[in-house]
């Protein structure tokens, strides 16, 4: 079992001081490692792989986010398993197979809950969602939006989808939306790209402008698209004030690998670990730990992964950490941001694989 | 049928009637005719004196080839007097769009049989290739050069089968570079059943080293073989077909265990200082790699690994061969036998060359005669990317020649 109890019981989410945060976590991961040592063979066989060189530390070993989409991973019997997640493939189209018990399952949902009762209170708001409803009709295949929307739809009440099935814009229910709940503190909760996208930009192009002052917009799913388009934070948040009068807004980073203990954007731009994860920055070419300022590949741990050894994952994104327990928000725990992910190398060889699977 | 629809890269500045270019056989040349040995003199001679080819290691190698010694040298073993050697007319070379030079060799020899030829390169820009390709433009221009210009074309299309189809129809030769899945892709387009194709698979290489000889070399010795190793394997990030991807050492477990901390400690520092094109991409790819290797194959990460950049795994001798998954960028698959026969039973088709360190010519060619199925060729440390007309086991002045008897 993996009793979660001394995380749960801290006043909040980001109450631990960088001493005690790395006592206790260290702890929890350390009994995950040999939790997961002794009931998943392919983690097994990888930590003792890594027992000689000195590449990686078998101690702490942090294994590639990429390993869930190339087999399944499981540290619990059969039986046991409960449900499976699985990601939206963005790059192609092998997917991540994170298999869940109820154990897992049921910490995912408290540490969703505690995180997001930070930042949006204990009472449910009614709720905007930035998507359409058939996202989350087939609820035995869970995909990665659709998980995403279930599981923060919880925080919500009267849940009003802003877009139609052909993603197009639902002008009236919006505005009844805005109306009905004119002066109270409203939840919007979509995936970046189609609230900029789906959203925002239709706003614009039909000139409509909303008053949602009081709601409180949270988003997630990675910048890359927008990044195309000259689209950063600062870009998105003024957008948000410009066409609907919002004056908070919080992305997070969070992967289907680990969720739950997600890094939500503080009240000063910057995202943030929570008592119940953490997150490094490590140099590729070392595969060592670099120092607060510098750039590098995010590492992210977790307390939540029992089920599945997803508990020390290296990520294929970059990002940059700023310090600890010192951001000017005031919430513990370190803070840091998300560059995008790690160019791909320009493929060599003599073998043109990836020019032909693309014509054919 | 669909007029297909090219990009023509070089000439440059000429309209080329494709119907024409293919039904004009006029223009085709004799063998080694001094037109094309001054072409590829031409090409050689600012290859190896212009500055702004001087960091591509393998525009010098290219340079290096062409010179005229070599080509003469070639002229003697391909023309030989019993045999009346022919062009075979059309060559379609498909370029393959990552290693940026190879294409040139078949080009060139192609030329020099006196083919008509048709390049296909890769839309993809390259800095390479379009060093080359202004190159040839340039030489192009003399007035000395009419035939060959006139039997080149170096074109770029967009990846549609008309165009593909449409030349595949005309030609008399296609080159196939590009690995499996452009061989696939080709060789559902029809060719005349006159005309026949050379192709290029996708291909896996190893080197093979006598534990034995390693622990007798001086230590100056063992560093100019572990930088020729560095130089095979690190030239393309290792993806290069012929870059050794795995290594199995040869002799008994002690001489075995000294031999490769010995190595792999100077191969480790030689690459503190070496120039390799290898990026976090890379990395994060070779790391997934070996966790999912060990996982699959229990195998053992090397301890003398301890960056991204070398990374030597302990396989099993049956595992020692992934022309599949292998990822390169400086991974070593690496296991023992005894003798080299041992190794015989792994050496697929899919072998192209074995790098070797400490073996007798004898000794090599005894061995590859004792039942191996695959190998194309053996070759010194440090010569793993050295061009030679005979490539994957086939005589490429043969492919692009008829030879006619007369009796």
């Amino acid at each position: 079992m993996n009793n979660l109890d001394f995380f749960y019981n801290q006043p909040s989410p980001y109450s631990l001081s960088k001493e005690h945060k790395r006592e206790a976590i260290e702890l929890h991961l350390s009994r995950l490692d040999t939790h997961h040592y002794q009931n998943c063979k392919s983690y097994q066989n990888m930590t003792n792989s890594f027992r000689h060189g000195n590449w990686l530390s078998s101690n702490s070993l942090l294994m590639p986010v990429r390993l869930f989409k190339q087999q399944e991973l499981k540290s619990v019997p059969q039986e046991d398993v409960f449900k499976v997640l699985t990601s939206s493939g963005t790059t192609s189209q092998v997917v991540s197979r994170i298999i869940l018990d109820r154990g897992t399952a049921s910490n995912q949902s408290k540490v969703l809950v505690k995180i997001m009762q930070h930042y949006l209170g204990l009472q449910r708001l009614p709720m905007l969602i930035i998507d359409h409803p058939s996202v989350v009709k087939d609820r035995t295949s869970f995909s990665a939006r659709g998980a995403g929307i279930l599981g923060l739809a919880t925080f919500g009440r009267d849940h009003t989808y802003a877009l139609d099935d052909d993603m197009t814009i639902n002008i009236e229910r919006v505005k009844s939306f805005s109306e009905k709940y004119s002066g109270q503190p409203v939840f919007i909760f979509g995936f970046t790209f189609m609230i900029w996208q789906y959203f925002f930009q239709e706003l614009k192009a039909k000139n409509i402008h909303l008053n949602l002052s009081d709601a409180v917009l949270v988003h997630s799913g990675g910048w890359k698209k927008l990044i195309d388009v000259a689209v950063d934070n600062t870009v998105f948040k003024q957008v948000a004030y410009n066409t609907c009068e919002i004056k908070r807004v919080h992305n997070f980073y969070g992967m289907v690998e680990q969720v739950g203990s997600i890094f939500v954007e503080c009240s000063h731009g910057y995202l943030h670990a929570p008592d119940y994860a953490d997150i490094d920055i490590i140099s590729a070419e070392t595969m060592k730990v670099l120092p607060y300022g510098e750039k590098g590949l995010i590492a992210v741990s977790s307390v939540l992964p029992y089920s599945y050894p997803g508990h020390r994952l290296l990520t294929e994104d970059l990002g940059t950490i700023y310090g600890e327990d010192n951001c000017a928000c005031g919430l513990k725990g370190k803070y840091f941001h998300v560059h995008g992910r790690v160019p791909k190398a320009e493929v060599r060889g003599c073998s043109d694989t990836h020019a032909v699977e693309q014509k054919l | 049928m669909t007029k297909p629809t090219v990009n023509i890269v070089a000439p440059l500045g000429k309209t080329v009637d494709l119907e024409l270019f293919f039904s004009d056989l006029s223009t085709l040349g004799q063998p080694f005719s001094d037109e094309s040995v001054n072409f590829v003199d031409a090409l050689s001679s600012a290859l190896l004196t212009n500055s702004a080819y001087k960091m591509y290691p393998e525009m010098i190698a290219l340079g290096f080839w062409l010179r005229r010694a070599n080509i003469q040298r070639l002229k003697q073993q391909v023309l030989t007097d019993s045999i009346i050697r022919l062009p075979r007319g059309v060559v379609f070379h498909v370029a393959p769009s990552n290693v940026d030079t190879i294409f040139i060799y078949s080009l060139i020899i192609s030329l020099l049989m006196g083919n008509k030829n048709v390049v296909r390169v890769s839309g993809k820009p390259s800095l390479q290739k379009d060093l080359i390709v202004q190159l040839i433009n340039d030489l192009l221009l003399s007035p000395a050069l009419t035939d060959t210009s006139a039997n080149l074309l170096i074109i770029t299309y967009s990846h549609d089968d008309v165009t593909s189809r449409y030349i595949s129809e005309k030609a008399d030769v296609r080159m196939l570079w590009g690995g499996d899945k452009t061989v696939g892709y080709f060789s559902a387009l029809p060719i005349r059943p006159t005309s026949v194709d050379i192709k290029f698979a996708n291909k896996y290489s190893m080197a093979i080293i006598s534990a034995e000889h390693i622990n007798y070399l001086s230590a100056d010795e063992l560093y100019l073989q572990a930088r020729a190793f560095v130089n095979d394997s690190y030239s393309f990030g290792q993806m290069a077909c012929s870059s050794p991807r795995a290594i199995c050492w040869v002799g008994d477990t002690s001489s075995i265990s000294i031999a490769k901390s010995k190595f792999w400690q100077v191969v480790k520092e030689i690459l503190y200082g070496f120039e390799h094109e290898l990026t976090e991409s890379n990395y994060i790819d070779k790391l997934a790699y070996v966790f999912e290797h060990a996982s699959k194959h229990r195998s053992k990460l090397n301890e003398t690994s301890e960056n991204s950049v070398l990374t030597i795994v302990d396989v099993a001798l049956s595992e020692i061969v992934d022309s599949e998954f292998h990822c390169g960028s400086g991974l070593f698959l690496q296991a023992e036998v005894d003798k080299l026969t041992d190794l015989n039973k792994h050496l697929s088709r899919k072998i192209q060359t074995l790098t070797y360190l400490g073996f007798t010519f004898e000794a090599l060619s005894d061995w590859i005669r004792s039942g191996i199925y695959g190998v194309d060729r053996i070759v010194p440390f440090g010569k793993s990317l050295d061009f030679d007309y005979v490539w994957d086991g086939v005589n490429l002045f043969d492919g692009v020649s008829r030879i006619v008897s007369i009796k």
